[in-house]
């Protein structure tokens, strides 16, 4: 079951329907989510993934419960050891499936080959945003942040939400998992509100990200296209994967709203970055909150790293040094959680740059700036950070949007080889119009960028759109959601005219 | 909370007005208007029994044959269906519609998709064009349910909200849209009988008409499975009610050389059958009718009105031989349709400069 | 043990004056390395744990908090 269909639309708002409904009875909302958690999950990706997903959720809870038994029967080391294996079953579970598919294969094929059957790998759905939840719990646990779950059912109707199982956020035991057990009441603002997030999400995947989608995937497709087009055609990407991803968070979080479960936000205005640094507490919050928690803060404060830190003799490297560690550790990470490849490690490795020479070069910078005479709270100047950080993303989409690292510096060539800034006019004589968006299509897609960044400078000033909606008169406001909908009916990249485009950061 | 729910009912329902209302204007148009509804109704207008040839195909055909030509020459009357598109099935619904209004005694047709398979997916506009265009509602849902039978992507929901499918739409929105789909042309000619009578002139290079465009290198077309089905179907549907069907090829010179190659198949095919074939698409029937691109024809496949009144009396004179065809002239009970039409049809020819002799 | 939390604030940022300011985090007087710095230093003078959840505005924005956290924290050892 796609995001994007209708079949998704109806079971969302079937299932809040329901929710409601049930309400009355005891346990009643949490058996109807456990129903709707089951049914799409076997819709989008079978009954072996649910059994892989259970057996999963199954060893998280035990674990859980054995790490807690030990934490509380004050056996440290018993403890340790347990939530070590837990923490490695975890990880080896998301890098079986994600990193030694093409193992797997290899081995059904060699199995085959001596007559015997190995059913297909199945990937499960939400695999690396779930398995990243259970290590959390897990570590909450062994630190005594919170209780161990008792209920194996509302454990796995935590783990298994099904608006955030498709692609985050990364939900966090103590924040999310208590909504679950209360009643929530129907509130007519809350799921007005949530109708309109979501319409909004659909707006910004259906008819701004997948209508970019064509025209990218039309330059890069082309052989013969190169210089600025190519680097144009990266910069649209950016927005391209920003509307997709964001939209579709969007969508979930509006449902979510809906049902009176509130998600951690993924998203805040990462369009108005003004440095690598920004961007990443911006852009994916949730998963930066994780490895922030998880990764970079147990290694800085780790009394070894402390240790290994006092001995450096240099005074600025020695204060710099786990901080920097942390985030290159950090950074190499987040680029393989992306995929497979060497071009994602790379992509780590460039964020890492990135964000450890801003800490490491910081005083410098700050000289630099104090020379020049910068005025760093001139708008000029923040709009030219915020404009070289995006160049800087740009850049290193190059490795997240090829297959691997080959293709992405024969993506490179293409495009710095004969880049010329004159080359700006390819942008105004027609020739976008020849990759599979026509004139009225393009100007469409222009307008929804606009649309796009307007509403994420409206949201870092603190405007509240949705409240504004929800104050005019219900004329107006009916108006608005007509025009919401029809924008997508009419406007929207679905159906047999265009060929499928899921989610992006669905793959993960 | 009531209130809420009241506002939900209250905005799917405008919703839905406001999408039938879209739809309306926002549904893929076919082009080339050829007054397909007009004639349509009209036709069903016709006195019963009253037409002898009944002419199913495509654009070619539909140059060719004035009944109202035909009717003068040998007093044969008849109604021309040829839509400006070729394709076997939509002629096939075109029939089973004619049919519920007249007996003919014969229907000619082009036959002219043995060869292509026009599917609906890929000639979407047609179909819709020759559904929309269909008056009997009953005929029009059963084309729609076979269509989607016949077409995966396509769905009976997609197909009545074609909104849902096409989005590309809104960007070629014209004023064409705007308007209802469904009128009768009150200035559609009574003489007109469904003929196209295009009275424009060969604008091409000059092209002198020589025995060497029949040339061809190798025969590789081969039968479509899909329309061969629908012909077939249209041969039985006539032989079950006792019309005779006869194959008639217009003189299409742009592909005289592609009508050469597949001759042999198409001679099989009707032979087969025991369709009599009447292949103006020749040498010597070009020759014999003496037949020329500059005066006869507006484009290299398509005749004007002068082409159209030969091609015609030649067909009266072809017809009546190969079939018993009654001659008309001087039967009261025809001459409020077709004997008095006559004058204001000499009249036009005058108008625009075409000689009738 | 006030005092103590003192110098060692100092000795990180001595530019910056921990007895006046409230809003170290807030305001972001404080870097997110001179955080790290402060922490570590803490652990190391306390001896005590201070983990991820602990560096919160609420518990570093101002030399108050900061006493009040390092206490907690040896109680609770």
């Amino acid at each position: 079951m796609e995001l994007k269909s209708l079949t998704y639309v109806v079971f969302a708002l079937a299932v809040a329907v329901l929710y409601y409904g049930a309400g009355a009875v005891k346990y009643g909302q949490r058996i109807v989510l456990l129903a709707a958690n089951l049914v799409f999950i076997v819709a989008t990706s079978g009954m072996k993934s649910l059994a892989i997903i259970t057996l999963c959720v199954a060893i998280s809870f035990f674990a859980g419960l054995c790490i807690e038994k030990a934490v509380l029967a004050n056996q440290k080391s018993r403890a340790r050891r347990l939530f070590w294996l837990d923490v490695i079953v975890s990880l080896a579970i998301l890098c079986y499936f994600k990193f030694f598919k093409d193992t797997f294969v290899l081995l059904q094929d060699f199995l085959a080959g001596r007559g015997i059957a190995v059913s297909e790998l199945v990937s499960p759905i939400g695999l690396s945003y779930f398995t990243l939840t259970m290590i959390a719990y897990a570590n909450d646990i062994y630190h005594k942040k919170h209780p161990a779950e008792r209920n194996f059912l509302n454990y796995f109707v935590f783990i298994t939400y099904f608006p955030s199982i498709v692609q985050g956020p990364i939900n966090l035991y103590k924040k999310t998992a208590p909504q679950f057990k209360l009643r929530h009441q129907p509130s007519a603002e809350k799921i007005t509100k949530g109708l309109q997030r979501s319409l909004w999400g659909y707006i910004k995947k259906v008819v701004i990200a997948d209508r970019i989608g064509i025209l990218v995937m039309a330059i890069l497709k082309d052989e013969a296209a190169g210089g600025f087009l190519l680097f144009w055609a990266m910069v649209l990407y950016s927005f391209q994967i920003y509307a997709d991803f964001s939209g579709g968070i969007d969508v979930i979080m509006g449902l979510s709203e809906m049902l009176d479960i509130s998600l951690t936000e993924n998203f805040r205005a990462p369009l108005v970055s003004r440095s690598i640094t920004e961007y990443w507490q911006r852009w994916h919050m949730s998963l930066g909150e994780f490895m922030e928690k998880y990764l970079y803060y147990p290694i800085v404060l780790n009394r070894s790293v402390m240790k290994f830190s006092k001995r450096i003799h240099n005074s600025y490297l020695k204060k710099v040094f786990s901080a920097t560690l942390a985030s290159v550790v950090v950074f190499v990470l987040v680029g393989i959680w992306h995929g497979t490849g060497w071009n994602y490690v790379v992509y780590g490795c460039y964020q890492a740059f990135f964000v450890s020479t801003a800490v490491l070069l910081g005083p410098w910078y700050k000289k630099v700036r104090a020379g020049l005479h910068i005025n760093e709270n001139a708008a000029s100047w923040k709009l030219f950070q915020s404009l070289r950080t995006f160049l800087i993303l740009t850049f290193g989409r190059f490795f997240i949007r090829a297959k691997d690292l080959p293709q992405t510096f024969s993506l490179m060539r293409r495009t710095f080889r004969n880049f010329s800034w004159r080359q700006i006019y390819v942008l105004f004589d027609g020739t976008l119009s020849n990759y599979g968006l026509d004139c009225k299509n393009i100007q469409l897609m222009y307008l929804g960028i606009l649309l796009l960044i307007a509403v994420d400078i409206l949201h870092e000033r603190k405007v509240k759109l949705r409240e504004t909606v929800c104050r005019q008169d219900v004329v107006t406001r009916f108006v608005i959601y007509l025009l919401a909908v029809f924008a997508i009916v009419i406007f929207g990249i679905y159906g047999p005219e265009f060929s499928s485009s899921s989610f992006i950061y669905q793959e993960f | 909370m009531k209130k809420f729910c009241i506002r939900i009912l209250v905005f799917i329902l405008l919703f839905a007005l406001c999408f039938a209302g879209l739809q309306g204007i926002l549904h893929y148009r076919w082009s080339g208007n050829e007054d397909l509804y007009t004639r349509n109704i009209l036709y069903s207008q016709a006195s019963p029994d009253s037409i002898d040839v009944l002419c199913i195909g495509t654009s070619e055909l539909y140059a060719m044959y004035d009944p109202i030509v035909t009717y003068e020459e040998a007093g044969i009357t008849g109604y021309n269906f040829a839509i400006t598109f070729r394709c076997a099935m939509t002629a096939y619904y075109q029939l089973l519609y004619a049919l519920e209004y007249q007996t003919p005694s014969v229907v000619i047709c082009d036959f002219v998709s043995l060869f292509d398979d026009v599917l609906p997916r890929n000639q979407e506009s047609i179909y819709r064009k020759v559904v929309e265009s269909m008056p009997d509602k009953a005929l029009k849902e059963q084309m729609i349910r076979e269509i989607c039978a016949v077409d995966d992507t396509q769905s009976y929901l997609s197909w009545k909200f074609p909104m849902l499918r096409y989005h590309s739409l809104w960007s070629e929105v014209t004023e064409e849209n705007f308007q209802p789909d469904h009128q009768v042309n009150a200035a559609y000619p009574a003489f007109k009988k469904g003929a196209m009578f295009n009275n424009e002139r060969y604008q091409k290079e000059p092209l002198a008409i020589t025995p060497d465009l029949w040339d061809y290198t190798e025969a590789v077309d081969t039968f479509s499975e899909f329309s061969v089905g629908y012909y077939d179907k249209i041969i039985e549907l006539c032989r079950s009610k006792g019309i005779e069907v006869v194959a008639v090829t217009p003189p299409k010179i742009q592909d005289a050389a592609v009508y050469a190659a597949n001759a042999d198949k198409m001679h099989a095919y009707f032979e087969a059958r025991e369709v009599p074939w009447l292949n103006y698409c020749t040498y010597d029937q070009v020759q014999r009718l003496g037949l020329n691109l500059e005066d006869y024809y507006y484009d290299r496949s398509h005749l004007n009105v002068s082409g159209s009144i030969v091609l015609s009396r030649a067909l009266a004179h072809d017809l009546t031989e190969v079939m018993n065809l009654e001659d008309h002239r001087g039967d009261p009970a025809y001459a409020a349709e077709w004997e008095d039409v006559l004058p204001q049809f000499h009249t036009w020819l005058d108008e625009i400069g075409v000689s009738a002799s | 043990m006030r005092e103590h939390i003192l110098e060692v604030l100092t000795s990180v940022r001595p530019d910056v004056d921990f007895t006046r300011e409230t809003g170290l985090i807030d305001d972001s007087i404080l870097e997110s390395f001179d955080v790290i710095q402060i922490v570590t230093s803490l652990m190391d003078e306390f001896d005590i744990d201070i983990d991820a959840d602990d560096i919160e505005p609420e518990n570093l924005n101002d030399l108050d908090a900061i006493c009040a956290l390092v206490e907690s924290k040896l109680a609770g050892r």
